[in-house]
């Protein structure tokens, strides 16, 4: 099962749910987008980032209200800049009612123009933080500000409700939910760790997670509003979520939708491999300085070491074979990881003169070395560490 | 960083190869087929002029040894001309300068 991007289709699971995923390619500049036609309302998950994004959404939302017209929610599975710079940039048809809901930390970190807690301070052309108020407040500590509903100039309201939430494992995620008619809901989780504020969705079969797939990530465990507890909380609790093999698809906030099968083994994964990140440094300007500099030493070392090592197979091909490289018993996958490294040194040195967030390619070093250790034989490296060496490089 | 871009200059019984750019997992065939075909050829000497190439990965050396052992087949070596110091480490840490001539 999977979402095809750039098309209506039924959300799986469910009988009168339509989305349409607007997949970005994956980048920190600018988020996926999942609009939801619903009986009562038109969600927009994450507008993202994009201006380019933002129209097709406005288009997509415009013909969707042409065949009913329905109050739209933008909703915000955090406040972090890609995905809630253009939350108040769409250009709907007059007499649209919109509201835009978010987790209480998001609503506040928007409304004071936060650029650590929105991420803002991480784009070197230093982006405007949208404001527009959060008309629909959840999961509030002391809820006296949370939204019970969101009512709607005709008299119509939306009811936010509160469940009890399952323990499992002594693991609670916060819960919410909206009916969106015809028997149709929106589920609501907090989900904190990545910010404080993220939150998860569930329409039907569908989980939408924001970035919790990338909390533990080398290059975003530390920014600002990432806690490690909380994390781990939340991955135990998420986990619990499949439990009853009802969740089939999940959506990430970056890149293609996966199975609920394949997420799960990554967050599981993941909770491993997170345990260890409870001393992580804040990630600051200096800190990404650093991080990139060590990328960029990364990649140099690398690709001086994977050329000399292939380099000296090749030349003992030269006496062993009269022609051609023959079958040398190395158990590594030198040209995938030649291949894997080209590529990455080919977007760094793209990198340079241009405006892309030097994040970016911290990020994408990260990926490539994952990549290099899958091709490299577990013997061969007992000891290394991809996330240790990026999360304290100084002590890699 | 571009494409590898490579020329071809035959000079009684020389051929030089004079490659610009990376040659890297992308742009290592741009100088797979003119090298081996110049190899492959009787009677002429093969030089590959790196200096402008910024830099070699593993898959320009193998392009490398393919040729040197097609020339190794009618005792002849490879020559590389204008080798970057860079390049002439790896190919010196690899082994490589046992089987190719590394000429100024």
């Amino acid at each position: 099962m999977s979402l095809a991007p750039n098309t209506w289709q039924t959300v799986p699971g469910s009988r009168s749910l339509e989305i349409f995923p607007i997949l970005a390619q994956p980048s920190i500049v600018s988020s996926n987008c999942f609009i939801v036609s619903a009986p009562t309302a038109i969600l927009v998950i994450d507008p993202g980032a994009s201006r380019e994004q933002t129209r097709r959404i406005s288009d997509v939302v415009t013909v969707a209200l042409a065949v009913s017209k329905r109050p739209v929610l933008v909703i915000l599975t955090h406040c972090h800049q890609d995905h809630s710079q253009e939350a108040d940039r769409l250009v709907l048809p007059a007499g649209t009612e919109l509201r835009r809901l978010a987790h209480d930390a998001a609503a506040r970190a928007l409304e004071q123009s936060d650029r650590a807690l929105t991420a803002a301070d991480v784009y070197p052309w230093n982006p405007a933080v949208c404001t527009a108020p959060i008309h629909g407040r959840l999961f509030a500590p002391d809820g006296a500000c949370e939204a019970s509903g969101l009512t709607f100039g005709g008299g119509d309201r939306l009811e936010i409700t509160r469940s009890a939430a399952s323990l499992v494992d002594d693991v609670a995620l916060a819960h919410r939910s909206i009916a969106l008619g015809d028997g149709e809901r929106l589920d609501i989780y907090h989900t904190p760790g990545h910010t404080a504020c993220s939150i998860s969705l569930r329409l039907g079969a569908l989980l939408m997670i924001g970035d919790l797939a990338f909390a533990a990530n080398p290059g975003l465990c530390g920014l600002a509003g990432w806690n490690h507890e909380d994390l781990i909380r939340t991955l135990h609790g998420v986990d619990s979520l499949f439990d009853n093999g009802d969740i089939a698809i999940c959506g990430p906030g970056h890149g293609d939708a996966v199975s609920a099968a394949a997420m799960r083994d990554t967050l599981r994964l993941m909770r491993e491999e997170a345990r260890d990140l409870t001393a992580v440094e804040a990630m600051n300007a200096n800190r990404i300085a650093g991080l990139k500099r060590y990328t960029d030493e990364f990649l140099e070392e690398a690709l001086a070491l994977v050329t000399i090592l292939s380099g000296r197979l090749y030349a003992a091909s030269y006496y062993l074979f009269d022609e051609g490289m023959g079958r040398l018993p190395v158990p590594i996958d030198l040209d995938g990881i030649d291949r894997t490294l080209t590529e990455f040194r080919r977007f760094a040195d793209a990198f340079n003169g241009s405006t892309t967030p030097e994040l970016t390619v911290i990020l994408k070093g990260v990926q490539a070395a994952r990549c290099c250790s899958r091709r490299w034989p577990a013997t061969m490296c007992n000891g290394c560490s991809i996330r240790r060496s990026w999360v304290a490089p100084s002590d890699g | 960083m571009g494409d590898l871009e490579v020329t071809v200059e035959r000079l009684a019984a020389t051929v030089t190869l004079h490659a610009a750019g990376p040659v890297d997992a992308k742009t290592a065939a741009s100088l797979h087929e003119p090298l081996l075909a110049a190899a492959a050829a009787p009677n002429a000497t093969v030089c590959l002029d790196l200096a402008r190439v910024p830099y070699m990965s593993n898959a320009g050396l193998r392009v490398l040894v393919l040729a040197a052992q097609a020339l190794r087949a009618r005792d002849e070596r490879l020559r590389l001309e204008h080798v970057p110091p860079h390049i002439e480490n790896v190919l010196s840490s690899a082994g490589f300068t046992s089987f190719v001539d590394i000429v100024a």
